[in-house]
């Protein structure tokens, strides 16, 4: 008996085949967005850090030359 | 190829508009050599400590937006930030004396010989081996000028930190930093109340 061709998928499974992929893609958009928000919140973050250190840093610079600054003037005589 | 006369006319003025436009950014982006080049990578095996900031204008602006505008400490280091360009920091660390020479900064002093910079503060201390210098750019005259990049060195016997700022900034701002978040306290001018690890200045008594 030869093979007729093959029954075309149901209505109703098409549909439900159409929306579980429209739910992976979905997924897979949100978890990418979700990604990409980590990464830049973990490089945000890490640039704020770096940015607080050479705040810092560039603080006690400026309080170290302050310091020879006064250590090196004169003995002043103020009113 | 015969192009026709007004075109002829018009391709040498644009390109001088367009040279006159990318002149004139540049100008307006960055004051000339307000970026050094803080050649002392080869330092970093001698060190015991090492930091190593470089924070470009697209860093700075994605810091700034992690910093809160609600917190006030938060608040005013965002505001500082919002009109620099860059932030680059070189500190080393040493065990010991003698692990770098003037030579190591020769480099970056050549950088600052240029007139667009001056030197606002320069101590040397021999009895201490210690060297502070503060140089400046600025807008406008030095007297009313804004300044638009910072650059500072100070050289220990076992501690070496040069720091660069580019980009407009008030130093008022930078010390009312002092006393938050980690930042010590800076006078700049006034008082002196300076907290952290470095020695107090000396105590002197004005009376």
């Amino acid at each position: 008996m030869a093979a007729g061709p093959a029954p075309a998928l149901q209505p109703r499974r098409r549909a439900w085949a159409a929306l579980a992929v429209a739910a992976v893609l979905l997924l897979g958009a949100v978890r990418g967005l979700e990604l990409r928000q980590r990464q830049q919140r973990r490089a945000g973050e890490a640039a704020k850090a770096q940015l607080l250190l050479a705040l810092r840093i560039t603080s006690r610079a400026l309080q170290h030359t302050e310091g020879q600054a006064v250590a090196a003037l004169p003995t002043a005589t103020h009113d | 190829m015969n192009h026709p006369q007004p075109f002829r006319r018009f391709v040498p003025w644009s390109a001088l508009l367009a040279a006159v436009l990318v002149l004139s950014h540049a100008a307006v982006a960055q004051a000339p050599g307000a970026r050094l080049i803080l050649n002392l990578d080869h330092l970093a095996a001698k060190a015991s400590e090492t930091t190593d900031v470089t924070l470009d204008g697209s860093l700075l602006k994605l810091a700034g937006g992690f910093l809160s505008k609600d917190e006030p400490d938060q608040a005013n280091v965002k505001n500082l930030v919002s009109n620099l360009k860059g932030v680059f920091v070189r500190s080393f660390e040493f065990d010991k004396d003698g692990q770098y020479t003037d030579a190591d900064l020769a480099p970056i002093r050549a950088q600052l010989k240029n007139p667009a910079w001056s030197r606002i503060v320069g101590v040397v201390s021999k009895h201490d081996r210690e060297t502070s210098e503060v140089y400046v750019q600025t807008s406008g005259t030095q007297a009313d000028g804004r300044i638009v990049a910072l650059a500072i060195i100070t050289a220990e016997p076992r501690e070496l930190t040069v720091v660069n700022i580019v980009g407009p900034m008030n130093l008022d701002q930078l010390s009312e930093l002092g006393g938050h978040m980690g930042i010590p306290v800076v006078s700049t001018g006034g008082k002196s109340n300076p907290v952290g690890k470095d020695k107090r200045p000396p105590s002197k008594d004005h009376e």
